[in-house]
């Protein structure tokens, strides 16, 4: 029965070996999420936190254009958030693996006088994180120097275990040990410890290096915590079995668990820890389980190799002669499955399967690789993953694919906005100039009714400033005083005297007395009336202002709604193709990146495979003529017992009892033996 | 016999012992070298990439956001999660004056960066000045995977300016409040 290790547990060994390079947080909290004040703020988290970065950047940029655009920009909600955006922004950068630019800008927060403290840190250790990901771990250990005191504890845990990490790339073991010894004990994390151990280890102080390792090696819980443990214990065996110490080797092999991510490797340390204190007996059974495994492993194919090699150590030569026949076999169906594998890459189809769910984000992608089916060309495709380098360049691949994608999507919109802005100025070309006409028209009369309205205004001012109740007079009441006026002006042209004209002269100032009685009793009730008209008027105007303005707003988006997309739409288009020629550009260079890497990676393993081929075959040869050897050895052995037992039997019988000439065949010996 | 099984037995066992420490390092330094510079000169080229299309894009999405929705007749409705606990959202629909505007179901993802503190924009639309009556169905789960729906209405009073409307989902009691806060 062949086993083949369940993909889930590839994937968890895809992890744990990315682990050490995963720079960012694995799950981020961004700064400002908080007390929210500004919703497109917030859109741009919920964009970062489903791991959608272009669209965060996207957003945050337009906010931040906006805001900086601004006459008051304090007054702008996007205020409160403003630094934590300018941060955060670095932050989705360096999630979308944009370094240079996140590196610039969390520069200028570490360079920044006026961020607080706590800010800066962070920036420092985020720096530190980007050139530690890209493979610079001498500039991330300067930028750690750039650490101000007081230092949040966590964060401290946290740069202490970079420069750890970054002291170990650069091989300065005991700086590495010294770092995470300052790392907190409830921080320092498996992971950590594990490479304590390992640094340890190299360093020679053993006896350190066994004890961190071995409680590593005990733990227990999540699949990820269950593979480091193998990881630890496989590292110990491996490291005490190169030191010669076989014995001591085999405990922590044992516990590295049969169905575990590193369960091969520790099947095949288990047998080598058994071989090499000379029991091969007991070697057997891990290589033997190896070999039922999945061919496709390394460690099963260099079982395949051990195993007859501990028959063989046994003398049971047919046996291993018959296992090396079954390793020949085995290796030409991997050499052919690697052949079809190769081909498949070449023929461009890894290309197209790196590109299944094209929109899903990285943490997705990953969980689906597990699901792939068994084709040729995605078969290898999670070992390749483990490597950093392959890791990046997929993701490249991936973003310009999006980018691709995203550039079309956006020319056809650009598209539609040019075909939607040609058919507004076709419909408001031909009307606007009437509405222009009306609007005018009515502006004018606007503005006349205003200039009479303060006119009123004015002398109703004045009115009540002098006093002066003939202002209130109505329409009639002054016709009536102008023709009182002037029939007293005629009366006394005509040099009227004597009682008539005396009597009309008294009617005619009585009658004025009338209306002046009228006035002056209600001037101050004309007045209240006059104002409350003239508010009355005044809100009527608003309204008039109001609706005024509407169609005046109207008509400048009318205007707006057409007008000025022209060039930016043409120039955009333009871009948009020579950007979408060169992301096309850069997704065949980087697909061939990757090709070249993979075909690499495959073809060192079919060199490998072949050269176990030819060391199975001779070594198969080898076994096949001891086993030979062997029989024919034994059969001469028995031929020259049964020989020495008629010598003998002729010596003690009587002349003429001896049989003539009686021999066996050879071969008849001892069948024990597996034959070849 | 021993002798001559001992030159193949020595190379398989060397062979065999390595192979751990030979798989880990895979022995490419300078292949490896080679590969990571390559990489490095592709990734500058996507950087740069990247770095202008966001240009664009950012320019791109401020004419549209100018040409689709203009500041006079533009309302945006959000969703927010003023707390998660013991809830879990399956999907918001929003109706603009009895018309369906929106209908979102949510993917975990997306739950989760709403419960992280993210906003969602849910709605864009242009709305003439005057009263508008937004209404509200929300479907979600709590703890023991119990259905969940809870209905709001609100009246929105659209002015000349963009109108900016938050609808902010509280688990309390068994159900959900929706709390909608004009910004």
């Amino acid at each position: 029965m062949r086993f083949a290790m369940p993909a889930r547990l590839r994937l968890v060994l895809l992890l744990l070996g990315a682990w050490s390079v995963a720079a960012p947080a694995v799950d981020p909290v961004y700064t400002g999420a908080a007390s929210l004040q500004d919703l497109y703020f917030g859109e741009a988290l919920y964009h970062a936190y489903r791991e959608d970065h272009f669209a965060a950047i996207v957003r945050l940029d337009v906010e931040l254009a906006q805001h900086h655009a601004l006459d008051e920009p304090e007054r702008d909600s996007l205020v409160a958030h403003r630094g934590a955006a300018e941060f955060d922004v670095g932050d989705f950068e360096l999630r979308y693996r944009m370094y240079h630019r996140a590196g610039r800008a969390i520069e200028r927060v570490v360079e920044s006088e006026t961020a607080p403290p706590e800010v800066r840190n962070r920036a420092v250790l985020r720096l530190a994180r980007l050139y530690y990901a890209r493979g610079d771990a001498r500039n991330a250990l300067l930028a750690l120097d750039r650490l101000r005191e007081p230092l949040d504890p966590a964060l401290a845990d946290a740069a202490w275990l970079l420069r750890a990490q970054a002291d170990m790339q650069l091989g300065d073991l005991p700086a590495a040990v010294a770092a995470l010894r300052k790392v907190r004990g409830e921080a320092l994390g498996p992971y950590a410890r594990y490479n304590l151990g390992v640094a340890l280890m190299r360093l020679g102080r053993s006896r350190d290096a066994v004890d961190v390792l071995d409680a590593i090696g005990r733990l227990d819980g999540d699949p990820v915590r269950l593979a480091l443990a193998d990881k630890a214990n496989l590292s110990l065996g491996n490291r005490l079995l190169e030191a010669g110490l076989a014995a001591q080797a085999r405990p922590f092999l044992d516990r590295v668990r049969l169905h575990g991510p590193f369960a091969n490797k520790g099947l095949l340390l288990a047998g080598w820890a058994a071989a090499n204190s000379g029991d091969f007996e007991r070697a057997l059974v891990p290589w033997t389980e190896l070999t039922g495994r999945d061919p496709a492993d390394i460690a099963v194919q260099e079982g395949l190799l051990a195993l007859p090699y501990a028959y063989a150590q046994l003398g049971v030569f047919g046996r291993a002669a018959l296992l090396y026949g079954e390793a020949v076999n085995a290796f030409s169906r991997e050499i052919d499955r690697l052949d079809g594998s190769i081909q498949a890459i070449l023929d461009g189809r890894l290309r197209q399967a790196l590109l299944a769910d094209a929109a899903a984000a990285e943490s997705d992608f990953l969980r689906r690789l597990r699901d792939l089916p068994d084709a040729p060309e995605t078969r290898y495709l999670l070992e390749l993953m483990a490597g950093h380098v392959f890791q990046a360049a997929v993701a490249n691949y991936r973003d310009l694919a999006r980018l691709y994608r995203h550039l079309e999507r956006r020319a056809a919109d650009v598209v539609a906005f040019q075909d939607l802005v040609e058919r507004r100025r076709a419909f408001y070309t031909p009307r606007l100039p009437e509405v222009e006409r009306r609007y005018q028209a009515q502006d004018a009369l606007l503005r006349s009714v205003r200039l009479r309205r303060d006119t009123l205004a004015r002398r109703l001012r004045h009115a009540q400033q002098m006093r002066d109740p003939r202002a209130l007079a109505s329409g009639g009441e002054l016709k009536i005083l102008r023709r009182l006026a002037r029939l007293r002006w005629q009366l006394e042209r005509r040099g009227g005297r004597g009682p008539a004209a005396e009597r009309l002269a008294e009617r005619i100032a009585r009658l004025e007395g009338v209306v002046t009685w009228r006035l002056d009793t209600e001037f101050d009730t004309r007045l209240d009336r006059a104002y409350r008209d003239l508010a009355e008027l005044d809100a009527l105007l608003q309204r008039a202002e109001d609706t005024r303005r509407r169609v005046e707003r109207a008509k400048r988006a009318a205007y707006q709604s057409f007008e000025g997309y022209a060039l930016p739409f043409n120039r955009m288009t333009g871009r948009l193709a020579a950007l979408a020629v060169r992301a096309e550009a850069l997704m065949a260079q980087q697909a061939q990146f990757l090709e070249k890497a993979a075909v690499r990676v495959l073809d060192q393993r079919r060199k490998k495979l072949v050269d176990y081929r030819v060391k199975a075959r001779f070594a198969l040869a080898e076994s096949y003529d001891l086993a030979i050897q062997k029989q024919a050895e034994a059969a001469e052995a028995e031929l020259r017992e049964r020989q020495r037992v008629q010598e003998i039997q002729v010596d003690e019988a009587p002349a003429g009892d001896a049989a003539p000439g009686r021999t066996d065949a050879p071969g008849g010996g001892d069948a024990r033996e597996g034959r070849p | 016999m021993d002798c001559r099984l001992g030159l193949a037995s020595a190379a398989l066992r060397c062979l065999a012992s390595g192979l751990v420490v030979c798989c880990a390092l895979a022995g490419r330094p300078a292949a490896a070298q080679d590969a990571v510079s390559e990489l490095q000169g592709i990734d500058d080229q996507v950087q740069a990439l990247k770095q202008e299309v966001l240009d664009i894009e950012r320019e791109l999405s401020l004419l549209e956001e100018k040409l689709l929705f203009p500041s006079g007749t533009q309302v945006a409705v959000f969703v927010s999660l003023a707390d998660a606990e013991g809830f879990e959202l399956d999907a918001v629909e929003l109706a603009i004056d009895g018309a369906q505007a929106a209908a979102h179901l949510y993917a975990y993802r997306e739950f989760d960066a709403l419960r992280r503190g993210g906003v969602q924009r849910l709605h864009v639309a242009n709305l003439p000045a005057g009263r508008h009556r937004l209404a509200v169905a929300v479907r979600g789960r709590d703890r023991s995977g119990g259905a969940i729906e809870a209905r709001a209405e609100h009246v929105l009073e659209k002015g000349d300016k963009p109108a900016f409307v938050e609808l902010r989902l509280r688990p309390a009691g068994g159900g959900v409040d929706i709390d909608f806060r004009e910004w």
